[in-house]
């Protein structure tokens, strides 16, 4: 088995490097776990959770580093892999009781985070290949990366600070070649490469952030504007389709052509025993507003655009609602996380949420919610409720 | 005469060390208990055996293929780039590194698009996603890559020839 070690030896591969690596991983997955929890929260808030309505691109920027960060993890997962693959070939394979518990949880924490940044990356392809629910999955993995990421660096943490600078790394590798340690021969080489390949620590690190920025620039375009010219490589284009804004999910998908297209479609707004209806008609002879505002998607893409329609909370002033009302916005689609979603009075009080009826200067196309649509600031766009037929207050 | 270093002490030091490391030990083991409990009681077992079988294939796919198969290429690249000088094989090498990367990342686009082939009209297939031409730009990208790191290569040696010359004349 040491033979079979001993063909996967680079003398690249070292403590520092490791040490590195790990902290830029540590640091993104950080980073992704913190955006991702903040969209759970937002899309299924506890009873505690405070809603930002400013900035208005507040989910634009968490959702984009949130899938920026997500696919930068990709090489760096990759090659701090690679920089402790000796490891995996150590014999004995499992030394003690608490030797074969830091393999298994290692085990795990290498399998979820290869799992967790493949489907994420899948999911924004809109590309489900595997046998469960994406959603449920990729927040459950992410808790078990945080924690085995915790429990990595609690177990690992004399290792980590011996090699976190290099005074220090150059100290540790003195006193373990004195002291003639196991590790000392491997060690000492990697600090000093052999001249052979012209490949040094420093010259593996620049290809490694190299290939972490090409990545991260021809791909964050799909979130960010000032990145639009370089997206290459990212499911989404900003400034596509109908009225230049991208879609989640088409009419045809979600079955509600017919019913958003129908002559007679009236919106129902409740609130208690009081129920009101207006035709498309009504709602345009209501004073109407215009905003700049993005929509965002949990897949990461993002589209700045012009909403106007009449202010969700003068539709509810036409039904009496109390002002701290929670509101229900039911969908002509049926079913699903897309049927209706609920809307607390940080956004239904604001100003700049609209019921939409046109975007970029035309009424809504039918892919975007036609007749109607829910637009408020700094939303998950899985919550800006499209073909809209009812506003109840809950 | 040395000065005494100025900070904690060594064995306040490592009273911290110890604490930190206790705290995280134990958050670490309080999120993976509560994701156990949160797979368990919102994911159905038929999922659960997917998710154990995705993570053990993900397991097998990259420490039994992906990386023995960059431990080959790398034992192969030296004897290719044998003849040329250190510097040289170090730009061969981040290129190779940096296109390999990118292709990891793009690669699953281009399959993607094979796999999710609109099935006629009607069929609701959303045109915003997986539009662009990603084969196309995945191969203008290695071109571009290959021409750079030929171009530095090139340099480096008439560089590195030029200023043996001097050194000889001198």
């Amino acid at each position: 088995m040491e033979a079979v070690n001993g063909r996967f030896s680079s003398p690249l591969r070292s403590r520092r490097l490791t040490v590195v690596l790990g902290r830029w991983l540590g640091l993104a997955f950080t980073v992704c776990f913190l955006t991702g929890l903040f969209s759970h929260l937002l899309q299924d808030p506890p009873a505690w959770m405070f809603f930002l309505t400013r900035p208005v691109w507040l989910y634009v920027a968490t959702q984009g580093i949130h899938v920026t960060t997500g696919i930068a993890s990709i090489p760096l997962l990759a090659a701090k892999l690679w920089s402790v693959y000796p490891e995996l070939l150590r014999w004995p394979p499992l030394k003690s009781v608490v030797h074969s518990l830091e393999r298994v949880s290692i085990a795990l924490f290498v399998a979820s985070s290869l799992v967790e940044v493949t489907i994420g990356l899948l999911n924004t392809f809109q590309w489900y290949p595997w046998p469960f629910s994406f959603r449920d999955v990729h927040y459950w993995l992410a808790w078990v990366i945080i924690g085995s990421l915790a429990l990595h660096i609690a177990v690992k943490m004399p290792l980590i600070l011996a090699h976190w600078s290099r005074r220090a790394d150059e100290a540790a590798i003195a006193a373990d070649t004195e002291g003639g340690g196991p590790d000392g021969k491997t060690v000492t080489a990697a600090v000093k490469p052999g001249p052979g390949h012209g490949w040094s620590r420093r010259g593996f690190l620049t290809a490694i952030t190299a290939g972490t920025g090409v990545v991260v620039l021809t791909t964050a375009g799909q979130s960010f504007a000032w990145l639009s010219g370089l997206n290459l490589f990212a499911a989404r284009r900003m400034d596509t389709g109908p009225q230049a804004v991208p879609i989640n999910r088409t009419a045809a998908q979600a079955g509600v052509a017919d019913a958003a297209l129908a002559p007679d479609w009236v919106l129902t707004v409740s609130s208690g025993p009081v129920q009101k209806t207006f035709t498309l008609a009504q709602l345009a002879a209501l004073p109407q507003y215009s905003y700049g505002l993005p929509i965002a998607c949990v897949e990461g893409w993002s589209q700045g655009a012009q909403w106007r329609g009449v202010r969700i909370r003068d539709l509810m002033a036409t039904v009496g609602a109390p002002a701290d009302a929670e509101l229900q916005i039911s969908s002509m689609e049926k079913g699903g996380v897309y049927g209706r979603s609920f809307m607390p009075a940080a956004y239904s009080q604001d100003e700049q949420t609209l019921l939409a009826l046109e975007l970029n200067g035309e009424p809504l196309d039918l892919d975007h919610g036609y007749p109607a649509r829910i637009i408020a600031p700094g939303r998950p766009g899985v919550l800006q409720t499209k073909w809209v037929h009812k506003v109840e207050v809950i | 005469m040395r000065l005494p270093v100025v900070g904690p002490s060594a064995p306040a030091r490592r009273r911290t060390v110890w604490w930190v490391r206790a705290a995280l030990g134990v958050l670490g083991l309080a999120a993976l208990g509560y994701a156990i409990f949160g797979f368990l009681a919102n994911v159905p077992p038929v999922q659960l055996i997917g998710v154990a079988a995705w993570l053990a294939v993900a397991l097998l796919v990259h420490d039994g293929v992906l990386v023995p198969l960059t431990t080959l290429a790398g034992g192969g690249l030296s004897r290719l780039t044998y003849g040329l000088g250190p510097v040289q094989q170090g730009i061969v090498r981040g290129a190779l590194l940096v296109g390999a990367l990118v292709t990891l990342v793009a690669a699953p686009l281009i399959r993607a698009q094979q796999v999710l082939e609109p099935s006629g009209p009607g069929s609701g297939v959303n045109g915003t996603v997986l539009q662009g031409d990603y084969a196309l730009a995945l191969g203008v990208f290695w071109v571009v890559l290959a021409v750079a790191s030929a171009a530095v290569v090139a340099a480096v040696g008439l560089y590195g020839r030029r200023s043996k010359v001097r050194k000889t004349r001198s």
